[in-house]
């Protein structure tokens, strides 16, 4: 039995740990009883290395399945949930069709009374209809107009949609046309480039989507990338403006974007892997490596002085920090060997430039090459 | 943001709103409480979703809920990783830490911390459920000794006296002969 002394002592320390102190410091407080309180306290710190942070796409699974659980169980006298839930979704499904309260269900909002009913007619739609990809898509345009409607009316509402990532801008984001904010609350995984496929959880505010989670969800076919979109490299994602994503009327292979006009040539290199950091292999890809192909001048080289909030004059990457940085490789594609292949190739056949008035990224399109992830189903 | 009674209130409405604020304050709360006891991934994401599972039943069936949700959301947590342990037979194995092998390739380190790891779920399962509950609270959540003792509506003094027991019975399991 531990002495009450030693008790106390044992419960200061642990209080110290938790607010964040060393075991060697701790014990330095208690130097005669250090000995003694040594393996305690190592003990417990051992157990801060035993909870972990849930990945937030498990969260917005989780979510998903927990309010469509409770959309379609809510009835109690029901004696066989499942069956009950379908053939009251099917009813329902047959009973809205061409009535007024279809039209109302239809056009509810996220928060408004009919808005279960609406969901719960899709579902049934869902399971039973026979282009599911096609519906999905639609479905999934419909809850980005969901989202517009309520940002116009100024609702504050819970949301979650799918999106392509059309502009990082530091805090504020455009996701299919939504305007997001993020801050250092959000949730982010996957790499997070124009082009894109997130999933965002938010909620609506008077200025955009305040986003609680943004993470790249591939769809059920592995898709997370449009087809033909171009990727940024770590440092022009972590600045402001970036160039819409390519219309699909570009070659199948342009995918490569160059870095920053002005961005200090240090971030450029690559952020290896650590498959790369054992290898110890030097990099070969051009965007990382080799000399920017003519970083088209800004059409205002001014925007250094002004637009900067970041800015020491040589731009480090803003701060658009909790970006995970995209691979260094400039293709999709995968491969050190077809960034090799980048130097023998054909001579660029576009270029897009921003429509901005301060771009900061031009792309560029790489040579056809590998080409056979570029055949990704479309998303939209 | 509304407060717990307010959710609450909606939420045995079964409004959605309040469902998903209930669901996006304590998701990630609970899966910290659980991955603390359960090594695996996806058996921590299953035993979250039966937590929420457990919350609506409560709900659709109308029985109360006390005022401090949080701490009944982690007692029904503690209940749940209790009952897996109980029924599961994987209780009896080792199982990897996925959290871990989710990091880059370091194999020695990987596998040191794994053992550590899962020796000290092992030796936390043999602790009473309060002293469990009690180092789930403090050291996955890092909650103070005044919120550990409200959710589990004890005194300050018992809980220091679990925590202190609690880490003494670790210590001796962890480092057997240096412990007494």
């Amino acid at each position: 039995m531990m002495e009450p002394s030693l008790e106390h002592i044992l419960n200061d320390c642990i209080d110290a740990l938790i607010a964040g102190e060393s075991v060697d410091e701790v014990l330095a407080r208690y130097p005669d009883k250090a000995a003694t309180l040594r393996p305690l306290l190592n003990t417990a710190a051992s157990l801060f290395e035993l909870a972990t942070d849930p990945p937030p796409e498990a969260k917005i699974a989780s979510r998903r399945a927990f309010l469509q659980r409770a959309a379609t169980t809510r009835p109690r006298f029901m004696i066989w949930p499942r069956f009950a839930t379908l053939a009251v979704g099917i009813l329902l499904a047959i009973s809205l069709l061409g009535s007024g309260l279809s039209w109302a269900a239809n056009t509810s909002l996220p928060g408004d009374p009919l808005y279960g009913v609406k969901r719960a007619v899709e579902q049934v739609q869902l399971t039973f209809g026979r282009d599911n990809q096609q519906l999905k898509r639609s479905l999934e345009e419909r809850r980005r107009n969901e989202v517009l409607a309520l940002l116009e009316r100024r609702r504050k509402e819970t949301v979650e949609f799918r999106g392509v990532i059309e502009q990082i801008d530091s805090e504020r984001w455009s996701v299919s046309g939504i305007p997001v904010i993020i801050d250092t609350s959000t949730q982010m995984q996957g790499e997070l480039l124009p082009g894109t496929v997130v999933t965002i959880l938010g909620r609506t505010t008077d200025e955009g989507v305040q986003a609680t989670v943004v993470v790249v969800e591939p769809d059920k076919e592995g898709n997370n990338i449009l087809p033909f979109l171009p990727t940024i490299s770590p440092t022009a994602t972590s600045s402001s403006t970036v160039a819409p994503p390519m219309t699909p009327s570009l070659s199948s292979t342009a995918t490569v974007t160059t870095p920053l006009p002005t961005a200090n040539p240090a971030p450029l290199s690559p952020t290896p892997t650590d498959d790369d950091e054992e290898e110890g292999a030097p990099h070969s890809s051009p965007t990382a490596t080799s000399p920017l192909p003519s970083p088209s001048p800004t059409p205002d080289d001014d925007d250094e002085e002004e637009g900067d909030n970041d800015g020491h004059g040589a731009q480090s990457p803003s701060p658009a920090s909790t970006i995970i940085p995209s691979s260094p490789s400039p293709t999709p594609n995968d491969g050190n060997e077809g960034d090799n292949d980048d130097q023998s190739s054909p001579p660029p056949t576009a270029t897009m430039t921003p429509p901005s008035p301060s771009p900061t990224a031009t792309m560029t399109p790489t040579p056809p090459g590998d080409d056979e992830d570029d055949d990704n189903e479309d998303d939209n | 943001m509304l407060d717990d009674a307010e959710l609450l209130r909606r939420a045995y409405e079964l409004d959605t709103d309040a469902l998903a604020a209930i669901h996006d304050t304590y998701y990630q709360p609970l899966y910290r409480y659980i991955s603390f006891r359960v090594g695996d991934r996806d058996t921590c994401e299953d035993l979250v979703s039966e937590v929420f599972t457990r919350l609506l039943s409560t709900l659709r069936q109308r029985k109360s809920l006390p005022g401090n949700l949080r701490g009944w959301l982690f007692g029904v947590a503690a209940n749940v990783v209790s009952d897996y342990f109980r029924h599961s037979y994987r209780s009896q194995q080792t199982t990897l830490d996925e959290h871990i092998m989710s990091r880059d390739p370091l194999p020695s380190e990987i596998a040191e911390q794994m053992v550590t790891n899962e020796e000290l779920r092992q030796a936390i399962r043999k602790l009473t459920p309060d002293q469990q509950h009690v180092l789930a609270l403090r050291f996955g959540q890092n909650l103070s000794l005044q919120e550990v003792a409200r959710i589990l509506g004890k005194t300050e003094g018992a809980v220091k006296q679990l925590q202190a027991r609690a880490i003494a019975a670790l210590a001796r399991q962890m480092t057997p002969g240096v412990v007494e």
